[in-house]
């Protein structure tokens, strides 16, 4: 009875276990690089112009603290990942808010929308390669900065 | 040992304490920080190898990976206990296998196997948190101290 | 990354030897330790210490037992900031629950799984 039991649960647990994760899966990266980026950080497209996005990485690489940038942009919205480097990791916050100023500043017409954390960073990365190779439309980049947007958000 | 406690003593008793204290066995102090330096600082590594796993195959950010990693990490802890191995490494390692989460997880689930036979609910049930409920009780007491003590300080006086 | 591994190790590290030193010099039993080190988590947190460290070290911070009150001070406050004072109570376990909710359900399958030694 009691090996019943759990046998149960075993298979119950891998069930619910594999079908989570198969899900998850598909909308996760793999077989990306995981930190290396073109020279310049951004992508051409023949349908949205990555012109700003180039800026914004460049703007952005130019501080001190900070180790490669990814951006990518629409005609509203610029989406920048950076990472910082290891002994400024202390201070993330404050640099979070000096770059997002920053940014600001140089472009107020765009929304602007600014991460640290490493898995955005490899999915901005991911989704500027996409960019630059199948050129997508606006409204497809939109919605995928508006995903990483809420992801960036997300506490828990 | 508390120093109040001792002055009650009879100068018999003290005495005593003074001899008890001379005797006692010299711990070595140098080499159970190092012990503890390594297998805690391996704990970690181990986490960050599982963390770093969780981010690249699954959507959790560094903000929400400590999650699925805390829960993997007691997950193994479960394992080891239960081959028994937990405690051979904790008795090499002493608060090095103790003050990561798997030692907190250790300490539930060897309680828990330890006490089955007693029965699933006065057992189990009643005999987990022995010794991590003073964990749970002090921290979310602390917790909730310092949480309103902030939330009062920024509510009216204006800090942060 | 390497960084991150080197640093995970070096922090979590020096955490238990706190943890041994406690032991070792200031005579504290394992449990009064362990207490110890979580109210020390949840008044760094107060002070806005941890999440730095935590920025610094990743589970260097995290996995160590002080994390357990930085998180439950990090979701009062966070509840706090939403409904005001009474989120203090209600959103301590917000953030934190996996630690224990992980230990009570692996417990209990240990406890199903394997038989006590000795």
């Amino acid at each position: 009875m009691r090996k019943y039991v759990t046998m149960l649960m075993v298979v119950t647990l891998l069930i619910v276990g594999c079908a989570r994760e198969k899900e998850i899966k598909q909308q996760s990266l793999q077989g990306t690089n995981m930190i290396k980026t073109n020279r310049d950080g951004t992508a051409y497209s023949y349908k949205v112009n990555q012109s700003i996005a180039k800026q914004a990485v460049q703007h952005i690489k130019a501080r001190k603290e900070v180790r490669d940038a990814v951006a990518v942009n629409t005609s509203k919205k610029l989406l920048v990942a950076y990472q910082v480097k290891h002994m400024h990791r202390f201070r993330m916050k404050q640099i979070k808010k000096d770059i997002e100023q920053q940014l600001k500043q140089l472009f107020p017409n765009h929304k602007i929308i600014v991460s640290s954390d490493l898995k955005i960073f490899w999915k901005t990365n991911e989704l500027r390669d996409k960019i630059n190779k199948d050129g997508m439309n606006e409204k497809q980049i939109n919605k995928q900065i508006k995903k990483l947007k809420k992801l960036s958000e997300e506490l828990t | 040992m508390a120093n109040e406690k001792r002055k009650k003593l009879t100068p018999v008793q003290q005495e005593y304490h003074l001899f008890e204290k001379e005797r006692e066995t010299k711990r070595p102090v140098v080499k159970n920080c190092i012990r503890a330096f390594f297998v805690g600082g391996l704990i970690c590594v181990i986490g960050q190898a599982i963390s770093y796993f969780y981010m690249y195959f699954f959507d959790f950010t560094e903000q929400t990976v400590g999650n699925p990693t805390v829960a993997t990490m007691v997950f193994l802890a479960m394992i080891f206990t239960g081959l028994g191995v937990y405690d051979r490494i904790a008795q090499f390692a002493g608060a090095g296998s103790s003050v990561p989460v798997t030692g907190f997880g250790n300490a539930v689930i060897s309680a828990a196997i330890e006490h089955r036979t007693e029965g699933f609910v006065l057992g189990v049930g009643g005999n987990m948190f022995k010794l991590a409920g003073s964990v749970i009780l002090f921290g979310t007491f602390a917790a909730f101290v310092v949480a309103l003590i902030k939330t009062i300080a920024v509510k009216w006086g204006g800090l942060g | 990354m390497m960084a991150m591994f080197f640093w995970a190790f070096v922090i979590g590290g020096i955490i238990c030897v706190i943890g041994q030193i406690m032991i070792d010099v200031f005579k504290l039993t394992p449990a009064h330790t362990l207490s110890t080190l979580v109210v020390i988590g949840a008044i760094l947190d107060g002070f806005g210490l941890y999440e730095p460290l935590i920025d610094f070290a990743g589970a260097g911070a995290t996995i160590p037992i002080t994390s357990f009150g930085n998180s439950l001070v990090h979701g009062a406050l966070h509840e706090a900031d939403k409904h005001g004072i009474i989120g203090v109570l209600t959103g301590m376990f917000e953030v934190t629950s996996a630690g224990i909710s992980a230990a009570i359900v692996f417990g209990f399958i240990g406890a199903l799984l394997f038989r006590p030694k000795g």
